[in-house]
This record gives C-alpha cells, structure tokens and sequence, in this order.
C-alpha cells in the first residue's frame, strides 16, 4: 500500500467547494452537546472483546488485515467519502464478534460491510455498484453471495449500522483545541484522517473507541507538525482515560513508522510529508484473500 | 397475509460458522402480525395498521417495503431510515416515531424481491390530514404545543448530526392527544461537513431559496421548513405552493422580499437581477390570528441567509415558548 495515499487530489479547489455544493460548517452541528451526543451514541457500536481464538478458530489477524487493506485499496480507487472503510470495518468486526466465518467467506463478508457501509455514507443516492464490488473481487463471489450476505449481515447487526466513525469526532475535536491561525487545520485534519485509516486495517486498534482512536490520530498529526501538549485538553474532550490515550497515540506513531519503513525501505521520509501524487489505481487487480496461503 | 418475524433476536449460536443457512434461517420464524387495514401507500411501499400479536395485540403501524434484489441489494433510503431510527431508538425521544420492529416477510432468496416490513408505533393521522379534518381554526394552544413539538424533533436530531431535509406536514404524525412526532426519514442521513451534497431534498413548498438556488446548506433547511409548517398551522393550507422552482423563489421573495445585491450570494449561478424586485410582505396581514410573537418566531426562521435564519435550539428559546410555558 502506498503510504498516507488518503490524500487525496480533489478536482475542486476549497474555493470552489461552496460553489460545488459541498456542505460549508454548520455551527450547529460542532455543539459541544453534539460531541456528547456523539459519545454516547459511539459505546452503542463498540466491539467489546477479542474474538480471535474465541469466536472465530479459522481466521487470524493476519487475514482480517489482508481483507482490510483489500477493502481499502477500493476505496481509495472509488474515491470513497473517508468514512466509508472504516465504517464497514467497523460492520467487519461487529460481526466477526458474534459469528463465526471460514477463510474462504471473509473476502465476501468485507465486500458486503463495503457495500453497506457505502449505502450509509457516501453522498447522493447511491453506494458503491454490487456489480462494481463483485468486479473488485475478481469475480470471486458472486451478486447473490453478495445480496445473500449483506442481509446476513444486517440481521447479525439488527440493523444497527448507523455507525459511529472515529472521522466523525475529528471537526468536533478540531474546533475545540485551541490551535491559532498559524496552525494548517486542513492538514491536521487530513493527516489524521489518514492515520484513521490506516488504524482501521489494524486489529490493534479494534478495542479503542472511535474518539480515543481519533484523539489519538489528532494527537499524532499535531506532534508530526511539531505542535505537542494538546493531549490534555483532548483527554478532556472525549473523557478517556489518559493512559489510554498515550497508549493510542504511541501505537498510530508507531504504526506510522511501520507503514513508512514499509513503503519506502531505502528512503529517509519526513513522516508526515504526504504524497505528490495519487498511486496508479492497483484496485482493480484485488489481492484474492482466498488466493493467500495463510 | 402475515409477517414474519426476523431473526434479529439470532436463531444461531455465536459460534456457529455463517452459511447460507443463516440466510434461509432469517425467513422461517413465526408469524408475529396480524394485518388490519391499509393505512396509506407512500413513495417506499403501503403502510398497514396492524396487530402485534406478541405483544397483546398492541396496534401498531408496519410499512411494508418491496426490496428489488436486481439492483444493489437493501434500497439506500430503507437502509438509511431504518439504521438511523434504530440509532435514535435508544433516546427514545417523544417527538420521533419509534421502531419498533425490521421484519422479513416470507420471501425465498431466489425470488427478485424481497419484503421487509417495519413496525413503528401506530400513529392515528398525519399532520396533513389533520389540518385538512380540522374544523376551523386551531387554538392558539394547539399550535403553540404543535410548534414546539416540531422543533423539538428537529433540535434532537441536529443534536445527533442529522438533517431531516424533508420536514413537511406528510411527515408529521398527529397522535390522539395532539402530540407532534417527526417521522419519514428515507431522505434523512448522517451529515458530515465535507460531504459532497446531492440536490432537491426538500418537498418544494418547503424548500429553502438555498436549495432551489443549488447553494451549500445544512441544518438550517429544517428550520426553513418548519417556518413554513408552523405558519401552515394557523392557516391551515401551504404558505408557500408553487408549482416550479423558479415560481416557488418568486413565491418565497414576494413573501420575505427580495434580497439585496449585498444578501445574493457571490457563488449563486443565477442573476439577482432575474427575479423582479418586491418588498417583503406583511406577514401579520397573512397570519391575522396568530399571535405576535409567533409571527417573530417566524418570520425569523423563514429568513434568507441560512446563517442568519434561527436555530432550531433558538427556536424552542423563543419567546413565543418561553413566556408561555404551558406546552
């Protein structure tokens, strides 16, 4: 995977935005009581143990971080709104907690939390196309499979699949440090949506809450920026412990240096320096998580 | 005809591996609703009233949703009604209409659609037709506890990050006692706000000039709205029909007044100079009975500039609520 490729090229300029019809900042919607609201709605979705060796006996961490970066890699090439991935990651967990899936059904099972996260998320009136999601899946499942399996899904969830994403806390947690004018918030706010995603490919981060998660990546995007000493004010804001939240944040800083040491092994980055340009797509030629020999 | 009951309560063990089973398991539970009568048939389906026969023949309401399986699976707006309804569900705030059940009806997989009934709590009529059935006049009590209840969905949702974008009396359900519930949420979704945004959201009586002018909007649309619906509750008919978005900007400026060059926004594609200049109109002279601070109220919330229209949260701090506590 490329690194930090969250990024992402927009044809609009932000000056342009409001003339596209993206949504400006409603004041309404970064309330304090709205932080609250939000939460208190997050414990409602909260994968509460580890289901490996418990649950599930085929799979292993390995192969939900396979299909995760699988699920991400369409993402990126759909240009999904950023929530969508780790939404269905999300979906992917709550369901790997109270059913049990071969290897073989975990690809189809990360296609249908895409597809029903995306129907939750993504603008307009339409998800990603099931055909397009079986196409990404080198026809490896087929549309009934993938009809069959997203109301599996749904039942298994009773429908519960509003979801709470760790990208929903972050303008709510953004307006509320007190950062200065100096401060590029954008780039706070895309570095940490990328580590949010990266997160989500981790099954060690799967226990944190999606505040404690994105207090974490805000705290990682500040400190990449030179900018410490707001870990207080965010311990604060989303009332996690604050051992927690060290804790997190040590883990996306370390997963941070994981991902760079990966993607460039010869080469000295900066970590936060993003990408020139967006990757070749590589989507469209899927790892097949049946294909891996685990 | 009958419902079957899904298997939201899980038939299957935790550990049990998935497998089409489960799926063929979500369709075989037994029958939990008896069908009355047709309610009414809307854009998603036909609405039954019907008895809950598990829960001592609670009446309640089940919508029945023809699912096509050709396209994408589970239709979006289903998707997004119920999943937000379940979320909202644990509030269980007096002005949203409670669900209260997702059933599957007794379809086999293999066939090209799929039914899904809801069940919410059965609501005798909507706003609509209560306004159509009313008498005369509504008391100045009647509205004033309708206003706040309106706005009190509202507030809740902004509160939980979501527009409803099609508040209209059609979606307004009257219970017997008078009480207000918002319901109708197929349109309604989690906003974000760097959300690409789609167009025409609203019913057009109740659409806002930024939506007709295809500018950026959020939570103020609802307010817009609910303007309209609680100037429609003294007059008992739409404030603002219009039978086309340019004639419903007209309507909409011949009521508030044309904006100034300064107001017209820099972004809008459309020419102020395109709509002829008016003054606004006295709206005390179109609402004789209602009470004066009603008509601040709103005339407050049909503003122009959706960053200076009210708040759904000013709203219930109104005056018109706050002098007058006996809601």
């Amino acid at each position: 995977m490329e690194l930090l490729c969250g990024e992402r090229v927009s044809p609009v300029s932000a000056g342009a935005a409001a003339a596209a019809g993206r949504a400006g900042p409603d004041p309404v919607l970064l309330r304090r009581r709205v932080l609250d609201n939000l939460l208190r709605t997050e414990e409602r979705y909260a994968v509460s143990a580890n289901y490996f060796g418990s649950v599930q006996h085929e799979l292993t961490p390995h192969m939900r971080r396979l299909v995760a970066e699988w699920m991400l890699e369409v993402c990126e090439d759909q240009n999904s709104q950023e929530e969508v991935f780790p939404l269905a990651m999300s979906y992917l967990d709550r369901f790997l907690s109270v059913c049990a899936v071969s290897k073989t059904q975990l690809q189809l099972l990360g296609t249908a939390c895409l597809l029903l996260a995306s129907k939750l998320r993504e603008p307009g009136a339409a998800g990603l196309p099931a055909d397009l999601l079986v196409f990404y899946t080198a026809n490896s499942i087929t549309l009934n499979d993938l009809y069959s399996w997203e109301l599996l899904v749904l039942s298994k969830l009773k429908w519960d699949v509003a979801g709470v994403t760790a990208h929903d806390f972050l303008p709510l947690l953004l307006t509320r440090l007190p950062l200065g004018a100096l401060v590029d918030q954008d780039m706070v706010t895309r570095h940490a949506q990328t580590f949010i995603s990266l997160a989500a490919r981790d099954y060690g981060f799967t226990l944190y809450s999606p505040s404690t998660l994105a207090a974490g990546c805000v705290a990682a995007a500040l400190r990449g920026l030179g900018l410490d000493g707001h870990l207080p004010r965010l311990t604060e804001l989303t009332r996690v412990d604050a051992d927690c939240l060290h804790t997190c944040l040590d883990q996306v800083e370390l997963m941070v240096q994981a991902t760079i040491a990966a993607a460039a092994p010869n080469e000295q980055r900066p970590p936060w320096t993003p990408p020139q340009d967006k990757p070749p797509a590589s989507a469209a030629t899927p790892t097949d998580v049946r294909d891996v020999h685990f | 005809m009958s419902a079957e009951s899904s298997s939201s309560s899980s038939s299957n063990s935790p550990t049990s591996v998935a497998n089409m089973n489960n799926v063929s398991a979500l369709f075989q539970t037994a029958k939990k609703y008896e069908e009355l009568n047709v309610i009414g048939t809307g854009a998603y389906g036909t609405v039954y009233k019907a008895r809950d026969l598990h829960n001592g023949g609670q009446i309640v309401a089940m919508k029945k949703v023809k699912v096509p399986l050709t396209q994408d699976g589970i239709p979006l707006s289903t998707l997004r009604e119920i999943a937000l309804l379940r979320q909202l569900e644990a509030y269980k705030h007096p002005n949203i209409v409670r669900l209260l059940d997702v059933c599957h009806g007794g379809q086999p997989l293999d066939r090209e659609q799929l039914v899904l009934f809801l069940v919410f709590e059965h609501v005798e009529q909507d706003l609509d037709c209560y306004l159509k059935r009313a008498p005369g006049p509504l008391s100045e009590n009647r509205i004033r506890s309708m206003s706040f209840d309106i706005l009190s969905g509202v507030d809740f949702l902004h509160s939980h990050r979501i527009v409803h974008r099609d508040i209209k009396p059609h979606n307004l359900l009257v219970t017997s006692s008078g009480r207000v519930k918002l319901a109708d949420f197929g349109l309604a979704k989690t906003y974000d706000t760097d959300m690409k945004l789609t167009s025409v959201v609203v019913t057009i009586w109740y659409r806002p000039p930024e939506v007709l002018l295809c500018l950026s909007y959020n939570t103020a649309v609802d307010v817009w709205s609910c303007g309209c619906v609680l100037a429609e509750l003294h007059l008992r008919s739409p404030l603002l029909p219009a039978a086309t978005d340019t004639q419903q900007l007209q309507r909409i400026f011949r009521l508030i007044g044309r904006p100034s060059e300064r107001e017209w926004p820099a972004d809008c594609s459309l020419p102020l100079a395109s709509f002829p200049p008016c003054p606004a109109a006295d709206l005390r002279a179109l609402l004789p009975r209602a009470h004066p601070q009603a008509i601040h109220l709103i005339q407050n919330m049909l503003v122009f500039d959706p960053a200076k229209r009210l708040t759904a949260l000013d709203c219930l701090q109104h005056p018109y609520f706050t002098d007058n506590p006996n809601l």
